[in-house]
C-alpha cells in the first residue's frame, strides 16, 4: 500500500514536470564530445545544435539559412566571403558575439589536429575580421560547397572565452555557445540535460529544459514514448511504425534521410572491370521489393549516387528491375552463366545481403556472403588501396554531413581518395569524372554548378561502380503534445523551436 | 587466517598482470584500428594520423602496453573517443553496476534461497513442482524478453514504474528483478539439491527424532550446513553481474560498466577497454576472496585448516 502512495506521489511530480515543459529525448548513443569542431558522431551532433549556432544553419528541408551571419556577400571570383553578424548576441558565458569570436573558433580548426580540420583546411586560406560585426573569410579556390560546409555541425561556434582559455580536450565540459538551450550537465551514458537560454536573441525558447537520455534499445525506446517517458524517440525501427501511428498520443515525423545504402563494387577486379557486368548486377536486384520488405515502404530506391534532400540531387532513369537485361548483358561480358564472387557485408547489413544475394542468384551470380564486424569491415575496406584489398562487393552507406553532393561525389569517386587517403573503395578511375568533380568544386554559381552536377551524376550512374539500394527514412517519434520538432534529413532532432501544448 | 589474507591478497597481483596483457593482446590482434572507426568514413589521412599520433596507436606494441600500464598509475589514460580520463568516464558507470548488481543478488538470494528450502523441506509435492517449474522458467527466460514484458505491463499498462534509466529508487525495481529473477531461479535449485542432501543426512535425522522442532532443525542446521555451494553459486552469480550485465543495461537504458564496455569494444577504444576489463576481473577476484572469506565463517572447520 505504501509503495501505491510513492507511485501515484511519483505520477503527480512528473504531471507537475509536465506544467513546466520539460522534454526528454530518448537517444541512441552517447556523444563523444560536446566541442562541435573536435566531434564526429550524430549524437554529439544532436546536443551541439541545441547549444550552439552557427554563421548560417539547415532548415529542415537542409537549405542553407543565416543564423548567426545576417548576410553575405560573395566576390566576383568566388574566392572572398565576407559576413554581416547579429548584433546583440550573448555566449551562455556572458560574452558578446563579435567577429573575434569567429576567427578564433575557425582559427583554430584551420590550425589542425581537431577531428573536424580537415573540413576546412584544404580551402579557407584565412579569417580577417574586418570590423565588429564584420568578418571575411578568404578561400584557397572558388569553392562551391562553402556555405554547406559553414553550416555543417563543426561550424558551431563556440565562446572565444572558452576556446582561450581551455585545452581542446575539456572544451566539451564546459560548452558555451549562443544556441537556445544551455548546458546543465551531463552524466556519462545516462544523459545530458540543457536548461533554456534566457537571454537567447531569437527570443526565450518555448521549453523549460531538454534532458537527453541515452536508450540504446529500440523497442525500450518506443515504450518510452508510449508510457510518456520520454516526448522524443530517436531512430524507430519500421516495424513498429503503424502500432505507432495508431496511437493518438503519438507522432511519427517521416523525413527522407541522406543516406544511400549501396552494394559497393571493386571497379579493379574482375569481372567487375567490365561495365556491362556492374549494370547487369543493377538490372538483377529489385530495389522497390527491398524496400517494401525491409522497410515496410520507409524507404525508397536510390536514383542517383546521392540523396534527394542533398543540394545538387538530380534523379537519373536509374535500374529498374530487369532480370532479362541482366542475363543478356552478363552473356555479351562473357559470362552467360553467371560468376560466383564474395559479398562482404557489416552485421547491420546482413539482412540486405541475404535479399541481394538472393537475386543475384536468380541471374546465375552466385554471390558467398562473408560479414565482418564493423571496426575489422573498415579496415578491409579502407586497409589497402582497392586493387590489392581482397574486397570485391560489399553493403556500405555513405551520408553527406554538409548536406551537400560535393560531400558525396569527391570523397567516393575522385581517383586521388583510393583508400587508405580517402572513400574511394571502388576504385574509381575516370578521367571525366576527375574533371567534372574538380569543376563543380570550384563553380559557385548554384546554377551553373547544377548543371555540372546533373552530368556528373548522370556519369557515375552510366559507370554504375555501385549496385544502387535505396535511401532509408529517418523515423522518430514525439509526443503528440510536443510540436515543430525538426527532424533534419541529417539524422539529427533539433528541438530548438519546439513547444508543447 | 591473516597469512591466508596476505596470501590471497598478493595472489591478486599476477591474475590481474595476466588479464591485463591478455585483454590487451586479443585487442590489438584482431583487426581494426581505433583512429579510422573514430575519425568515421569522409576522414582524411591527416585526420586519422592526429588521432594516432595523440594515442601513441603507431608506437610498438610493449610501448603501448607501458603507457596503458602507467597511464592506468598516474590517472592520465585517457579514451580515444571522448578524450577524457578513463577514470572519470568508468568510475561512475561502475558505480552504477555495482549499485544494480547489489540489489539484484539480495532479490536472487532472498527468492531462491526461500524457494529452495521449501521446496526441498516439500520434495515432490506440488509446491516443490511450482518452485522448481518456476526456476525452470527462470533460467531459459531470455534477459531481453523478460525486462521487455516487466517494462510492457508496469511501465506502459500500469504507469507505475519508469521504463529505463537511473532516477531514484523506483527506477532500480525492473531492472534488478530482471538481473535478480535468473539468477534466483539458479540459486533456488542449487539450494535444494544441497539442502536435501543435507536433510538425509543421520545427524538430521537424530535431531528430529530427538524432538527438536522442525524449523529450528531446517533453518538453524540443515541450512547452514546447505550453505556452502549455495554461497558459491550466489558468488559466481554476482561476479557475472559486476562484469556487465549487458542486456539488462541496454533493455533499460542503465548507464553501467558492461555497456560502456561493448560500446567501446566496436570503436576500439583500447584504454577504455582495457580497464574495464581489468576493473571486471578485479571485482571478479575480490567477490571471489569474499566468498572464500564467508566459507569459514559458514563452517568453522574450515577456519582452522
Amino acid at each position: 500500500m505504501r509503495k501505491l502512495w510513492l507511485f501515484a506521489l511519483v505520477l503527480l511530480v512528473s504531471s507537475v514536470f509536465f506544467g513546466a515543459a520539460n522534454a526528454v529525448v530518448a537517444m541512441n548513443g552517447d556523444a563523444a564530445s560536446l566541442y562541435p569542431a573536435d566531434m564526429t558522431d550524430n549524437y554529439s551532433e544532436e546536443i551541439c545544435r541545441h547549444i550552439y549556432e552557427g554563421l548560417v544553419e539547415f532548415d529542415v528541408n537542409m537549405k542553407v539559412v543565416p543564423a548567426l551571419a545576417k548576410s553575405w556577400d560573395i566576390s566576383s571570383d568566388g574566392k572572398v566571403y565576407t559576413f554581416h553578424l547579429q548584433q546583440d548576441v550573448y555566449f551562455h558565458d556572458g560574452t558578446l558575439f563579435t567577429s573575434d569570436a569567429v576567427k578564433t573558433h575557425f582559427d583554430l580548426l584551420l590550425a589542425g589536429g581537431l577531428r573536424r580540420s580537415s573540413l576546412y583546411v584544404p580551402f579557407i586560406d584565412s579569417v580577417e575580421i574586418v570590423d565588429e560585426y564584420t568578418v571575411q573569410f578568404n578561400l584557397k579556390m572558388p569553392f562551391g560547397p562553402f556555405l554547406n560546409h559553414l553550416a555543417h555541425g563543426a561550424g558551431l561556434i563556440v565562446s572565444p572565452a572558452v576556446l582561450k582559455t581551455t585545452p581542446k580536450e575539456d572544451v566539451s565540459l564546459t560548452p558555451a555557445g549562443t544556441g537556445p538551450y544551455s548546458f546543465v550537465e551531463w552524466v556519462k551514458n545516462d544523459h545530458i540535460k540543457l536548461t533554456a537560454y534566457a537571454n537567447y536573441w531569437r527570443g526565450t525558447p518555448k521549453m523549460d529544459s531538454i534532458n537527453f537520455k541515452i536508450v540504446p534499445e529500440a523497442q525500450t525506446r518506443v515504450l518510452m514514448i508510449e508510457s510518456g517517458d520520454a516526448q522524443v524517440s530517436d531512430m524507430i525501427q519500421p516495424l513498429d511504425v503503424l502500432a505507432l501511428q495508431a496511437n493518438p498520443k503519438v507522432n511519427v515525423v517521416v523525413t527522407p534521410s541522406l543516406t544511400v545504402r549501396y552494394v559497393g563494387i571493386n571497379m579493379t577486379k574482375k569481372p567487375f572491370d567490365d561495365k556491362r557486368v556492374r549494370q547487369a548486377l543493377n538490372y538483377a536486384v529489385n530495389k522497390v521489393a527491398i524496400a517494401k520488405a525491409l522497410f515496410r515502404g520507409f524507404a525508397n530506391p536510390a536514383m542517383s549516387v546521392i540523396a534527394p534532400n542533398v543540394n545538387g540531387y538530380y534523379e537519373t532513369a536509374g535500374y529498374p528491375y530487369d532480370p532479362d537485361k541482366a542475363r543478356s548483358l552478363l552473356a555479351s561480358a562473357g559470362y552467360p552463366n553467371g560468376f560466383e564472387t564474395t559479398l562482404y557485408a557489416a552485421p547491420h547489413y546482413q539482412e540486405i545481403a541475404v535479399i541481394v544475394q538472393a537475386q543475384l542468384q536468380e541471374v546465375g551470380v552466385k554471390a558467398n556472403i562473408v560479414t565482418l564486424e564493423w571496426a575489422s569491415y573498415m579496415d578491409l575496406l579502407y586497409g589497402n588501396s582497392p586493387d590489392q584489398s581482397e574486397h570485391t562487393m560489399y553493403v556500405i552507406g555513405w551520408s553527406p554531413s554538409t548536406g551537400d553532393a560535393d560531400w558525396v561525389v569527391r570523397p567516393l569517386f575522385d581517383s586521388k581518395n583510393w583508400p587508405p587517403a580517402g572513400d574511394n573503395h571502388v576504385g574509381m578511375n575516370n578521367p571525366e569524372v576527375d574533371r567534372l568533380l574538380k569543376l563543380e568544386m570550384e563553380t559557385f554559381d548554384p546554377a551553373a554548378r547544377a548543371e555540372v552536377l546533373k552530368e556528373l551524376q548522370e556519369l557515375l550512374v552510366e559507370e554504375a561502380p555501385w549496385i544502387f539500394l535505396y535511401v532509408q527514412d529517418n523515423l522518430v517519434a514525439t509526443s503528440s503534445k510536443i510540436k515543430d520538432v525538426m527532424v533534419l534529413p541529417l539524422g539529427v532532432t533539433v528541438l530548438k523551436y519546439a513547444y508543447m501544448e | 587466517m591473516k597469512n591466508y589474507l596476505v596470501r590471497r591478497l598478493l595472489l591478486i597481483l599476477p591474475i590481474l598482470v595476466g588479464v591485463s596483457l591478455l585483454s590487451f593482446l586479443m585487442l590489438h590482434l584482431i583487426p581494426g584500428d581505433p583512429a579510422r572507426v573514430i575519425a568515421g568514413q569522409g576522414a582524411t589521412l591527416d585526420d586519422i594520423q592526429a588521432i594516432r599520433d595523440e594515442f601513441g596507436l603507431d608506437k610498438p606494441l610493449v610501448q603501448q602496453y607501458w603507457m596503458f600500464i602507467s597511464g592506468l598509475f598516474s590517472g592520465k589514460l585517457k579514451s580515444i573517443s571522448s578524450q577524457q580520463p578513463v577514470i572519470r568516464d568508468m568510475l561512475p558507470s561502475f558505480g552504477n553496476t555495482v549499485q544494480l548488481a547489489g540489489l539484484s543478488i539480495v532479490v536472487a538470494t532472498l527468492l531462491g534461497v526461500l524457494l529452495g528450502i521449501t521446496a526441498a523441506t516439500h520434495k515432490n509435492s506440488w509446491i516443490d513442482n511450482l518452485s522448481m517449474g518456476f526456476s525452470l522458467v527462470g533460467v531459459s527466460m531470455p534477459i531481453f524478453w523478460l525486462g521487455i514484458l516487466l517494462i510492457l505491463l508496469f511501465s506502459v499498462t500500469l504507469h507505475w514504474l519508469p521504463v529505463g534509466g537511473k532516477s531514484g529508487f523506483a527506477s532500480f525495481i525492473l531492472p534488478s528483478l530482471t538481473l535478480g529473477l535468473p539468477a534466483a531461479a539458479i540459486v533456488a535449485r542449487m539450494t535444494r539439491a544441497s539442502m536435501l542432501e543435507i536433510l538425509n543426512q543421520d545427524f538430521i535425522r537424530t535431531a528430529i527424532s530427538n524432538g527438536l522442532p522442525r524449523k529450528q532443525v531446517v533453518y538453524k542446521y540443515a541450512l547452514r550446513n546447505a550453505m556452502i555451494p549455495v554461497v558459491t553459486v550466489v558468488g559466481l552469480q554476482f561476479g557475472y553481474m559486476l562484469g556487465g550485465a549487458v542486456l539488462t543495461e541496454s533493455v533499460f537504458g542503465w548507464p553501467g560498466l558492461g555497456r560502456m564496455v561493448v560500446t567501446s569494444i566496436f570503436t576500439r577504444d583500447y584504454p577504455l577497454v582495457q580497464s574495464g576489463i581489468l576493473l571486471i576481473a578485479m571485482s571478479f577476484v575480490f567477490v571471489n576472496l569474499g566468498v572464500d572469506l564467508l566459507y569459514s565463517s559458514i563452517d568453522p572447520r574450515l577456519r582452522r585448516k
